[in-house]
C-alpha cells in the first residue's frame, strides 16, 4: 500500500517536472504564453505536493507519523471537515448568484456569462449525483 | 459537536476514564482518535459514532448504556 502510494507520488513528481519544462522551455511562442504559464503553475504545484508527500515519512518520527494519520482519520475531524465543506457549499450559492447578477449588470460578454452559469449548473449536477449515489449506498 | 437541535447524549466517560487511571492521551491512543475528540466527548460537545461508542464500551468492559446516557431515557425515567 505504502509502496503503491510512493510510486504514485514519484510519478506525480516526474510529471510535475515534465509539465514545468514543457511550459518553461517548449511553449515559447506568444500564442502559447497563457498555456505555458498554466503548465508551469500546475507542474510546480504537482512537483511540490508529490515531493512533500514522499519526504514526509522520512522527516517525522514514526510516532509523529502515526499521530498525523490518526488526526486525518479521526471521526470528529472528518465530521467537522464535512460540515465545513457543506457550509461553504451553501455559502457559494450566494456568491454565485451575486457574481452572475453582477456580470449581467456589467454587460459582460455572453460566452463568459454562460461559462459561469455552466459552472453553477455543474455544481448542482454534482450535488444531485452524490445525493443519489449516497442514498443508494446508505 | 452536536447536530443542531439533535438529541443530547450525556456520558460518564470522564468519570470512568479517571477510575481506570487513563489520561485523555492514553485513551485517545487506545481508541486511535485524537485527544481533542476525547475532550469533546467528555464535555458532551460531540456525539460519538456508534462504532466509537462500541470501542469505548469494550475498552472499559461495560455496556454502551453504562457510559452514554440518552437524555430522553432520563426524561422517560422521571
Amino acid at each position: 500500500m505504502m509502496k503503491t502510494k510512493n510510486i504514485i507520488y514519484l510519478a506525480g513528481a516526474i510529471l510535475g517536472i515534465g509539465l514545468f519544462f514543457i511550459g518553461a522551455f517548449v511553449l515559447q511562442s506568444n500564442e502559447q504564453r497563457i498555456f505555458s504559464g498554466l503548465l508551469i503553475g500546475v507542474g510546480s504545484g504537482l512537483f511540490g505536493l508529490s515531493v512533500s508527500q514522499l519526504l514526509l515519512p522520512h522527516l517525522v518520527s514514526p510516532k509523529q507519523q502515526r499521530r498525523i494519520e490518526i488526526e486525518a482519520q479521526d471521526e470528529r475531524n472528518v465530521t467537522i471537515n464535512n460540515y465545513a465543506k457543506a457550509r461553504s457549499f451553501d455559502g457559494m450559492d450566494v456568491v454565485y448568484v451575486v457574481l452572475i447578477a453582477s456580470l449581467i449588470l456589467m454587460g459582460i460578454e455572453r460566452m463568459i456569462l454562460f461559462m459561469v452559469i455552466g459552472a453553477y449548473i455543474i455544481r448542482w449536477i454534482l450535488y444531485l449525483f452524490y445525493l443519489n449515489k449516497l442514498h443508494k449506498e446508505m | 459537536m452536536r447536530e443542531r437541535g439533535g438529541p443530547l447524549l450525556r456520558n460518564r466517560l470522564e468519570e470512568i476514564r479517571r477510575k481506570s487511571g487513563f489520561t485523555q492521551e492514553d485513551l485517545a491512543e487506545k481508541l486511535q482518535v485524537s485527544r481533542q475528540t476525547i475532550s469533546s466527548l467528555e464535555k458532551g460537545r460531540y456525539n460519538p459514532s456508534i462504532i466509537l461508542a462500541f470501542k469505548i464500551a469494550r475498552l472499559f468492559g461495560r455496556s454502551i448504556e453504562d457510559i452514554f446516557i440518552y437524555e430522553a431515557d432520563v426524561d422517560d425515567e422521571n
